[in-house]
């Protein structure tokens, strides 16, 4: 089937969204502040049910986000819980929780979802 | 609790009326300008759809923020007083008035006022003229006519200039000033806001607040909201990013808020200012609630202020994993619990009953 790479382009309040089928590089930065959080995330959400469905997956996802609020939070926490139960079939996730080092908060977010998830999860400090 | 120090009311009351205020107090930053053009822009795009009514704002706001620093800078009071000043900036129905206190010699006084006076009396076609001359003059006088600035914003305002003097100590007064202007170029007898921007300077004073913003809380007043937030506070002593901590909360307050506000007066706004008490950064943030939520609003903010770190670390936990079998994920009653645990001490809060069944609720947060 022809299943194709996941492009959203970033906005004042939306992350940048690259999620790459034949690399397997998964990239998500910017900020996630829509009130509306279910509107941007569900279409993300719907593609990797997909990508999960019909690709052995061997990924590396980089989430490096400068915000993101609680409503966002929750729709990313859904997206890895979706990768860790796929990893419990057999596929393959990594992912770098990238901050700026000074960014406590960030990093703060990061172990939260960190210590939430049973994944293969660093937090990358630049 | 010390419930004068943590209700917003006061000063939601000092502008209920404006559909925006927007007011800075301290010291005056050239590129702060920009952002307050951004904040101007993405409220009053939405409300009149006037790119014109943008471009005056804009022009205005440039012009006497910058007037303000150079005029600070050009009386030679010691630096500190120069460049603290106070700066309000509001919107009500087709009105845009913009109110400035800031410190001048008193010895300064007589001329500054000839200045004013002389604009003031002028037809536009003079002004057009005396700005003309001023700009061929290279050397500018001092007591000649007046200055650049001024004699813009009187031709870009079409209005009279308000102004007053207040004397604060022997050596230095206050010079009150107001700019105004409509959007469909009306010529009005603009009434005074000036012992409201006085009052607005003394309660903000008490709470040592630096940024008001009274007016609409959704989605787009965030994104230039956040920049000048970050901009303005940016790293603490450690060198952490203080900005983002403070923008983090700011961004849950405002969402809460703008989900939970009644319209009143056809308005549905709340307000907030951001502050400095005893070294710590404070968001005070208030809205009008209905009596009907007021209940259940103080029962999940009891039980939230009643936990510790640690208990808001695991309820926060549960209700994120709990969240992920739920369809609809968007009444979570998260954004509390994120602001609690992002805050360094615990949430206060204050309910103002307004009557109509209406209460005031405002949020404190030290950052």
């Amino acid at each position: 089937m022809n299943f194709g790479s996941l492009h959203i382009e970033q906005t004042e309040e939306t992350p940048k969204i690259a999620f790459d089928v034949e690399s397997g590089d998964f990239i998500m930065e910017g900020r996630s502040l829509p009130e509306d959080a279910y509107t941007f995330f569900k279409p993300v959400i719907e593609w990797i049910n997909e990508f999960i469905e019909s690709h052995e997956c061997d990924v590396k996802m980089k989430i490096h986000l400068d915000y993101f609020n609680s409503s966002s939070g929750r729709y990313l926490m859904e997206i890895l819980a979706m990768i860790e139960k796929s990893c419990e079939n057999g596929d393959r996730f990594s992912i770098t929780w990238i901050s700026e080092k000074d960014d406590e908060l960030m990093i703060e977010k990061g172990e939260e979802f960190q210590s939430l998830l049973n994944l293969p999860f660093e937090i990358q400090p630049v | 609790m010390n419930h004068s120090s943590t209700s917003a009311f006061p000063l939601y009351r000092n502008v209920q009326h404006c559909a925006l205020s927007f007011t800075y107090r301290g010291p005056f930053m050239d590129d702060f300008t920009s952002r307050i053009v951004d904040i101007s822009e993405n409220t009053i795009a939405d409300s009149q759809g006037l790119t014109k009514v943008n471009k005056k704002v804009s022009f205005l706001l440039v012009e006497c923020f910058q007037n303000i620093v150079r005029h600070g800078e050009s009386v030679g009071i010691h630096a500190e007083a120069a460049n603290s000043g106070f700066f309000n900036f509001k919107n009500i129905g087709d009105s845009y008035i913009i109110n400035s206190i800031n410190p001048v010699k008193s010895a300064e006084i007589d001329s500054l006022k000839d200045q004013v006076e002389l604009i003031n009396s002028l037809q536009p076609e003079e002004l057009k003229k005396m700005y003309k001359q001023q700009l061929m003059e290279s050397e500018i006088s001092e007591k000649g006519g007046a200055g650049l600035g001024l004699i813009e914003i009187a031709r870009r305002s079409g209005q009279k200039l308000r102004y007053e003097f207040e004397k604060i100590t022997e050596a230095i007064s206050h010079f009150h000033q107001q700019v105004m202007f409509t959007s469909n170029g009306a010529q009005v007898i603009a009434p005074s806001f000036i012992n409201q921007t006085r009052e607005m300077y003394d309660l903000m004073g008490e709470k040592q607040a630096l940024i008001e913003y009274k007016g609409d809380f959704s989605q787009k007043s965030i994104v230039p909201l956040l920049t000048i937030v970050e901009r303005n506070f940016g790293k603490d002593i450690k060198g952490k990013a203080l900005g983002k901590r403070v923008g983090h909360i700011l961004i849950e307050i405002l969402q809460n808020i703008s989900k939970h506000a009644v319209e009143y007066n056809g308005l549905c706004d709340g307000l907030f200012i951001i502050g400095e008490q005893n070294g710590k950064i404070f968001i005070l943030a208030g809205n009008i609630v209905a009596e009907n939520e007021k209940a259940e609003l103080e029962r999940r903010l009891a039980e939230i202020e009643g936990m510790t770190k640690e208990d808001l670390k695991e309820v926060h936990r549960q209700r994120i994993l709990e969240s992920v079998a739920q369809e609809d994920k968007s009444k979570s009653g998260l954004g509390l619990i994120e602001i609690a645990k992002a805050s360094s001490a615990k949430l206060e809060h204050v309910f103002d009953p307004m009557g109509e069944g209406l209460s005031f609720f405002s949020l404190f947060v030290q950052v």
